[in-house]
């Protein structure tokens, strides 16, 4: 049975007067609704249905001070999910405009025929500092979820989602940049 | 698994939010802006020379009041904007009140005086530095209440950049009015006016990309 308005609303409220209990108790119900919403949105890109919550449910949770209490609890909720889902699309967008098979083109007068896509990245990714190509290497190469990722590498969550976002958006920069320049000379 | 370990992370950190917590950062933000910006302006500029004469006129006192109601009503309106899914037309009209009114004033004025006191109640002598001074001194509080918004949830970003933008402008022309001396309520119209917007135009500019959360 769907939680109704109401109750999130009290859950709510009690989580900003600063019970816990009440928090976590939203939270797990938020991110259940969550987990269907964007599955739902998210049919080619199952893998990030669960990055998704969880940043959803970080948002919420960090940026509960911008709750009107007078308004509707789930108007608020669902505007932010839906933020960042659209976020996430203009994301993915910029991810699959400039993927890492082109990578291999761009540098392939540089490095003997030889050379894997993989190396190429590599060479790419010893631009970034240490913190964004750590986190890069341990969620997208290796294949680790967020949380692991964070274990491995001793810092939060967000702290490596961040650093994955960021990193990947150098990336892209770096790429667009080269690209043009080959532009250029052709 | 991880999700449940969030979960449990983030509710440990529950602690009491205020109510009233994105006005009172994002009012704090602009007051800490025009404490640098004013400053910044009497150090530079100096307050203006006849300040004991001309806060026995009306024109001083509108001065004043036409850039604190923008300042005031653009951020009633931006604590909306980052507020998901909070309702802000009636919050836009009222940050477009300040605007039509010293319109509706500067004209008034305009068309009553003398064919020959035209040109100076409308350009004064420092129409080409005013609205510049009052896009100079809207940096402190922008900065501000960026930093102030940044930490909260606008989901419409060019707008939320422009409105910053506005009641940061309205902070940075309340402080150059201090040491602004002109007196012309069409040169207040246009001229501050212009600064301020300038200032909205730079947070509509910078909103996408410093508003991001």
């Amino acid at each position: 049975m769907p939680v109704s308005e109401e109750r999130l609303r009290q859950l709510m409220l009690q989580g900003l007067a600063g019970e816990a209990g009440a928090q976590r108790e939203l939270l797990t119900e938020l991110a259940r609704l969550f987990a269907a919403y964007f599955r739902r949105r998210l049919a080619d890109q199952a893998g990030d249905v669960d990055d998704l919550v969880q940043e959803v449910l970080i948002a919420v949770h960090t940026r509960r001070a911008t709750y009107d209490t007078a308004q509707p609890f789930t108007a608020w909720v669902y505007a932010i999910a839906r933020y960042k889902l659209i976020d996430h699309a203009r994301r993915s967008r910029v991810r699959r405009h400039v993927s890492l098979d082109d990578a291999g083109d761009l540098f392939s007068e540089d490095e003997s025929e030889a050379a894997t896509a993989r190396s190429d990245l590599e060479r790419l990714m010893d631009a970034l500092p240490a913190g964004q190509r750590n986190a890069i290497r341990a969620t997208k190469m290796d294949g680790l979820s967020v949380a692991e990722a964070s274990t491995r590498l001793g810092m939060s969550e967000s702290a490596v989602k961040v650093s994955v976002h960021r990193g990947l958006k150098a990336l892209t920069a770096r790429l667009r940049g080269a690209r043009s320049g080959g532009d250029r000379e052709d | 698994m991880r999700t449940e370990d969030l979960i449990e992370a983030l509710a440990r950190d529950t602690r009491p939010v205020a109510a009233r917590r994105v006005e009172q950062v994002t009012a704090l933000a602009l007051i800490v802006g025009f404490g640098v910006s004013l400053a910044a302006t009497l150090i530079w500029l100096g307050p203006r020379p006849d300040m004991a004469r001309a806060v026995h006129t009306g024109g001083f006192w509108l001065k004043m009041a036409y850039p604190l109601a923008v300042a005031i009503a653009a951020m009633s309106l931006g604590c909306a904007l980052v507020r998901p899914a909070c309702p802000t037309r009636a919050r836009a009209r009222w940050a477009s009140a300040p605007f039509l009114i010293i319109f509706a004033l500067g004209a008034v004025s305009f068309a009553l005086a003398p064919g020959a006191d035209r040109a100076t109640i409308w350009w004064g002598h420092s129409w080409d530095l005013c609205p510049w001074y009052v896009l100079l001194f809207s940096l402190p509080p922008f900065v501000g209440v960026s930093l102030a918004f940044r930490q909260f949830a606008p989901t419409r970003l060019r707008l939320a950049g422009f409105v910053a933008g506005l009641s940061a402008g309205g902070v940075g022309a309340f402080a150059y009015a201090f040491s602004c001396n002109e007196t012309g309520i069409p040169f207040l119209a246009a001229w501050f006016t212009l600064g301020i917007l300038l200032a909205g135009g730079l947070g509509a500019l910078l909103g996408p990309r410093i508003l991001r959360w």
